[in-house]
């Protein structure tokens, strides 16, 4: 899974294909249903807006779809949560859930939904932390050839009220970067220009000013 | 900086088998079955009573069918699963300025239902471990699901051969939670246990457990060489044999082994007859010398997240696994999970490859 740059010891060059930021249209559910084709079946309301970033952000890179050698990973702190919210709230009135609630619940779920929405099969994962910043560079230091399409997504916009210092706590609620490796030469400043992944502030991930990162 | 091997330095577990590692240690060597609970769900839609087999950690907190209304509330559901974490980490060692990884699939659901709040956000219970543990390192929860465990264990390879952090802890965590039977039921997964029966239908049983794997750079008998995971989007509930043969490859290309180099298989095996036989018919074509396998949920229960941590946990710690030599090191564990999600690991035995060399002199 290591990138050949990284195994020799250099730093890794990074490029930024293609990204999905907020805001979302308002009517993004039914540019979701016309990208797809058809209303969207019982997926559920993260996924869905999951589903739309990712497949704004392939189009902004250009992909038909992620190649098989790539990665994919969502991060959410919050998940699917509104749909569990209900489901126990109906379970304390003695209503057992449905399976297509208990599935809508589980954010692993939403991964099969974005594989198979995306026509892909391969490497994806679902995590929360705090920090995108140390998230992405762990993500990066270790990605496949393929690289990386990575989501921030909440259902939601946070809540206020969330604990002191947590990064970027109101900006990257629905956010997808898809970042491919590159190759120092078709730079067109000296590779020193470019960031480090642990240089930037939080706030610089979601800038269009960022095109390349190292790692 | 060059990739650093990477080890398992110690191993913490309490589970249906006992609420120490050397309890379930002790329990598999002497062929014990822990019992099974029976837990009464409520009324399923058009039907009468619902109760489903359940396998507790055995502790005096162990929720029972009528917890809900009894004494295990929200905060007490949270001090029994700190309690645990807390032996578990004390067990596996830890160095609280590595890297913490949550492995769980239903979190703190089972708190919650039984009336504790919502934390501000979803992160809420992880970094309630953390203060708990006194963690000053990164936090990062994997949810994938039943390789929940397998992710965060691959993060964690990553993050310790990369020099990122010094250390890692892995923690899989999955307690009770009546939302979590319930949905398991509803998608028709689960031994179902009819009023009046003496044992439950056959099938998947679900269980509780809290287990600790502690991974560094300094050498030890299991080194962690090789992970794979693999989503595939035709099936949201079930494995494919596809994805499962990617998730296997990638571990072994990874490693830089072939496939003969496996010795014994860590099974997922959830007691699903279906998934069962893809998963067999799988291993048996990607490995034809057909290794020796250990199926641990027949006596854990299934604990989704927390699986590969807890069945990792007992087999590493235990005596030599039958099948590893010095020709065939190498123990996969293979886990499936909802969201299309399989994964494989890979971890050499050096004890196996030392028994080979002292044999051979």
């Amino acid at each position: 899974m290591r990138t050949d740059a990284a195994e020799a010891g250099s730093p890794a060059l990074w490029a930024l294909a293609g990204r999905c930021a907020d805001p979302n249209p308002n009517d993004w559910p039914q540019d979701l249903q016309r990208r797809l084709g058809r209303r969207p079946r019982r997926l559920g309301r993260w996924a869905e807006r999951a589903l739309h970033g990712a497949l704004c952000c392939l189009e902004a890179t250009g992909e038909a779809t992620l190649p098989g050698d790539a990665a994919l990973l969502v991060c959410s702190l919050n998940g699917a949560q509104p749909t569990l919210r209900a489901a126990l709230a109906d379970l304390a009135q003695g209503q057992l859930p449905l399976p297509y609630t208990f599935l809508q619940s589980q954010a692993a779920v939403l991964l099969s939904v974005l594989a198979a929405h995306l026509g892909w099969c391969g490497d994806a994962q679902a995590v929360a932390r705090r920090d995108p910043l140390a998230l992405l560079h762990a993500q990066l230091i270790d990605a496949p050839p393929g690289g990386l399409l990575i989501g921030w997504v909440e259902e939601a916009a946070p809540a206020v009220g969330l604990p002191p210092g947590a990064a970027g706590a109101c900006t990257w609620h629905h956010h997808w970067l898809r970042w491919r490796r590159a190759d120092a030469a078709t730079l067109d400043r000296p590779l020193d220009d470019v960031p480090h992944c642990r240089d930037l502030a939080p706030a610089d991930l979601w800038s269009p000013a960022l095109t390349h990162l190292r790692t | 900086m060059r990739r650093r091997p990477v080890y398992l330095q110690g191993q913490g577990l309490a589970c249906a088998l006992g609420q120490t590692l050397p309890q379930c240690l002790s329990a598999w060597a002497a062929g014990a079955t822990p019992p099974l609970q029976r837990r009464v769900l409520g009324a399923a839609v058009g039907a009468g009573e619902l109760a489903v087999a359940f396998r507790p950690l055995p502790d005096a907190q162990a929720p029972c069918d009528d917890d809900l209304d009894g004494d295990l509330d929200g905060a007490r559901w949270l001090q029994r699963g700190l309690h645990h974490l807390e032996r578990v980490v004390a067990e596996a060692g830890a160095d609280r300025r590595g890297a913490l990884l949550l492995a769980t699939s239903s979190q703190d659901i089972g708190r919650i239902e039984r009336g504790g709040g919502w934390y501000a956000d979803g992160f809420g219970f992880p970094e309630a471990i953390a203060r708990q543990l006194g963690w000053q390192g990164p936090v990062l929860t994997v949810t994938t699901a039943c390789t929940s465990a397998v992710n965060a264990l691959r993060q964690a390879q990553t993050l310790v051969a990369q020099g990122e952090v010094p250390s890692a802890l892995v923690l899989g965590v999955e307690l009770s939670s009546r939302f979590t039977l319930s949905g398991f039921a509803a998608l028709q997964l689960l031994a179902e246990w009819p009023e009046g029966a003496q044992v439950p239908t056959a099938g998947l049983v679900l269980g509780e457990a809290v287990a600790a794997l502690s991974i560094g750079p300094a050498e030890s008998r299991w080194r962690l060489c090789g992970a794979g995971h693999c989503v595939s989007g035709s099936d949201p509930a079930g494995p494919t044999g596809v994805a499962i043969g990617r998730a296997v490859q990638a571990a072994l290309n990874q490693a830089g082994w072939s496939g003969s180099e496996v010795g014994h298989i860590k099974a997922h095996a959830t007691g699903q007859p279906g998934s069962d036989v893809l998963e067999d018919e799988w291993l048996n074509r990607l490995l034809p010398h057909r290794p020796e396998r250990t199926r641990l949920k027949a006596l854990l229960g299934h604990t989704q997240g927390a699986s590969a941590a807890a069945e990792l946990a007992l087999m590493t710690a235990g005596p030599p696994l039958p099948g590893l030599d010095a020709d065939r090191p190498g123990l996969l564990a293979l886990n499936l999970g909802f969201g299309g999600c399989h994964g494989a690991l890979l971890l050499e035995d050096a004890a196996a490859t030392a028994r080979g060399q002292a044999d051979a002199h």
